[in-house]
């Protein structure tokens, strides 16, 4: 019953750099990057723009309250996002 | 009970909380001026960074400076160091002495990040501990855009907000005075809890994390305003560029290439110049001193071995200095980003980029700094190969062997060959570690789980204070290892070169004990005397230079004469067929390759908690040094060295 009025939800990693994108759900079945996760401020909810990606495509630069991370391809399939059409 | 004034004599304890990177370290420094232990390695935080600030009134408070955590989640070592150190709870391998809770806090927030900070301020207000907020970098958040209200957030808080510029002098005494008044008065310093932990009474993380995230964005929303600068703007692009595929690494290599030159070539006039003042003492010594036991131990013995050592001082300076310099840029946190991808088939991952790169200059702060590491196996194959990354004790013997050896010849007129051979241990170094960290990866460490999410701070053009502080921090580091540890070697090996012989070097206990060593090392193409320098430099790999340039000092004939260096020594004695090109390299990839410092052993020990790793590295180094030298040796001859 999908609505195709409203984006699909993809992992983090699926963002094309310089959109923006809302976190729908987390993977918790790693502990270790769950809590990661959590600790930068990563839940249900965060607005977070994907800024650029590394020469081997491999990790990623991501920005979200005022600060920026980047993370690995795999820990970023653990965030599931909807892509949003602009900035919050 | 009342928990706000020391019982009995102890001082008020007051401690640092904040995210890494936030500039904590720069304020412990500022406020402890010259009065705080220095941690001997530079660019770490390690758990007892103690110091004390003196009041206008005389009256003294310790401060103690704790690993920058993003989170009460304890996440890392370090971070565990520090939730363990605020709860009392046993969070932690380290032992750091918990007990002692901290009678204030100073939580350090970064004006560039204050919501995430403010997340953490609100867990720091729930433990019951009074507290003030400092916040800093104000003039980089300027530059971006960004403006926050001190007077505002600290109504929002209840607490007492400071907005400090750390290079304001006048900022800083301001602070003390504040701090000043404000211990006399701490429990008005207590803090209503946010109460974020009330809603973890669901069992939730997640719940708990999310309400305080809340508070914080609305608390940033009605203290802080930004509007995107020129600047803001201009860093997003550097940032980009840094991390392109093709500009981004070309810039890494120019980069890392630059690191090193720069190294060689700025240092060349300051060594000269230390070497002709170290000539000029030993001619006045041999004037003044009256010949024998006492003109040899002097000038032999002492001048010429610390000064061999000491006039590596500008190299040494400028390594850590650029390292530094680069590192306050935020340039290596693109090149760990960068460099990520690369490192994860040998086990290894960004993060163990930095201390790879640290240990360049010395091993053991980047050991220290593989605290950032949370995952076990990332972590132990970081600090099992980074001695294999050539350390600034390694440079005098190669600079000394590769001058005396190597010809002064240039390809295609501008590459120095000599240049080239160092540049080829270094590499020879790396490959060496990637192989090892491969070879861990699927024997030792198979399957093992690895973390890497990592901030990424804003680029800035750092001051030139910080990184000439490190250099000056290590220099004197170095200084001190001179004044102690080589100057006793040198004058231990001098007795033992010296006597019971009278100076003659080959019937000495030092000879003595050379040759018998020398069977050993004899396929390696070393003598006796090489094996002496390599034995005392099981100390400190510098000693090898200072032994050597006592032993052949000792040996060279009208040593009345002018005092020539080592290099020129062993390239005389290269000349005369004493000592040849294949020994020269033989001893170089020797060096490459041995655990030759025990002082690395030792950190490796304390940060492992047991002597099994240390037992492992040392093993598989000597193993290493020990049949790479023997083939380059064999090869060597081969093709007629």
């Amino acid at each position: 019953m999908k609505d195709t009025e409203s984006p699909s939800i993809v992992p983090l990693g699926d963002i094309a750099p310089g959109s923006w994108c809302e976190v729908v759900e987390l993977d918790a079945s790693s502990d270790e990057l769950f809590r990661a996760l959590l600790a930068f401020g990563i839940v249900v909810g965060t607005a977070i723009e994907v800024r650029h990606v590394a020469p081997l495509n491999d990790p990623i630069t991501i920005a979200l309250r005022g600060f920026a991370l980047s993370l690995r391809r795999s820990e970023a399939a653990a965030v599931r996002v909807k892509l949003l059409d602009e900035q919050p | 009970m009342d928990n706000f004034t020391p019982k009995g004599d102890s001082t008020l304890l007051i401690a640092l909380v904040g995210n890494p990177n936030s500039g904590k370290t720069s304020l412990f420094n500022a406020l402890t001026g010259l009065r705080h232990k220095v941690a001997n390695y530079p660019g770490v935080t390690v758990e007892r960074r103690e110091g004390k600030v003196v009041f206008a009134d005389g009256v003294a408070v310790r401060l103690i400076d704790l690993p920058g955590v993003y989170s009460l989640l304890g996440m890392s070592i370090d971070e565990g160091v520090t939730v363990s150190y605020l709860t009392g709870s046993p969070h932690s391998v380290a032992s750091s002495g918990v007990g002692e809770k901290p009678y204030l806090l100073l939580a350090v927030v970064d004006s560039c990040a204050l919501e995430r900070g403010l997340f953490l301020v609100s867990a720091l207000m729930d433990l019951g501990i009074p507290m003030v907020v400092v916040l800093t970098m104000n003039e980089l958040a300027a530059s971006r855009g960004i403006t926050i209200r001190p007077a505002l957030l600290s109504r929002a808080l209840g607490i007492p907000v400071f907005d400090l510029s750390l290079r304001n002098k006048d900022h800083i005494n301001m602070f003390v005075r504040e701090l000043a008044t404000l211990t006399t008065n701490l429990p008005k310093l207590l803090p209503v809890p946010v109460g974020g932990s009330a809603a973890s009474a669901n069992n939730s993380a997640v719940a708990e994390v999310e309400a305080r995230y809340k508070w914080a964005h609305q608390i940033t929303q009605q203290v802080q305003v930004f509007a995107a600068t020129e600047a803001y703007r201009r860093s997003l692009k550097i940032d980009k560029w840094c991390t392109h595929p093709v500009v981004g690494i070309a810039l890494f290599l120019l980069i890392m290439a630059g690191l090193f030159q720069s190294v060689f070539t700025f240092a060349t006039w300051p060594m000269g110049w230390i070497e002709s003042v170290i000539a000029y003492i030993a001619r006045g010594a041999e004037a003044v001193l009256p010949g024998g036991v006492i003109e040899s131990l002097v000038v032999d013995g002492i001048i010429g071995g610390v000064g061999s050592v000491v006039v590596f001082v500008p190299q040494i300076a400028i390594l850590f200095f650029l390292l530094s310099f680069l590192e306050e840029t935020g340039y290596l946190t693109r090149a760990a980003y960068v460099m990520d991808r690369v490192m994860r088939p040998f086990g290894l991952q960004g993060r163990s980029f930095i201390p790879l790169l640290s240990s360049f200059a010395c091993a053991i702060p980047g050991i220290l700094s593989t605290r950032t590491i949370g995952s076990f196996s990332d972590r132990m194959t970081t600090i099992l190969v980074a001695p294999l990354m050539s350390c600034s004790a390694r440079l005098p013997v190669y600079s000394v062997l590769i001058g005396a050896s190597i010809p002064d010849n240039y390809l295609f007129g501008f590459l120095s060959v000599r240049g080239l051979v160092l540049l080829g241990l270094y590499l020879l170094g790396i490959v060496a570690a990637a192989v090892v960290a491969l070879v861990l990866r699927i024997t030792l460490f198979r399957g093992a789980p690895s973390l890497y999410l990592m901030e990424m701070p804003p680029f800035r053009l750092p001051t030139l204070r910080v990184p000439y502080l490190q250099a000056l921090e290590r220099v004197k580091v170095f200084l001190r290892d001179a004044g102690t540890v080589i100057l006793s070697c040198s004058v231990i090996l001098w007795i033992l070169a010296y006597f019971p012989s009278q100076g003659d070097v080959p019937t000495s206990f030092a000879g003595m004990l050379g040759k018998l060593i020398e069977p050993v090392l004899a396929p390696l193409g070393f003598g006796w005397e090489i094996a002496i320098a390599i034995i005392g430099s099981f100390a400190a790999r510098e000693v090898f230079v200072s032994t050597l340039a006592t032993v052949y000092r000792l040996g060279a004939e009208g040593d009345d004469a002018a005092v020539e260096s080592l290099t020129t020594v062993l390239g005389s004695r290269m000349l005369d067929g004493s000592f040849s090109l294949a020994t020269a390299l033989s001893l170089l990839v020797f060096y490459v390759f041995a655990c030759q410092c025990f002082s690395t052993l030792a950190v490796v020990r304390r940060e492992t908690g047991s002597w099994k790793w240390p037992t492992v590295m040392f093993i598989y180094m000597t193993f290493l040094a020990y049949v790479a030298a023997f083939a380059t040796y064999r090869l060597a001859l081969w093709s007629g060295a």
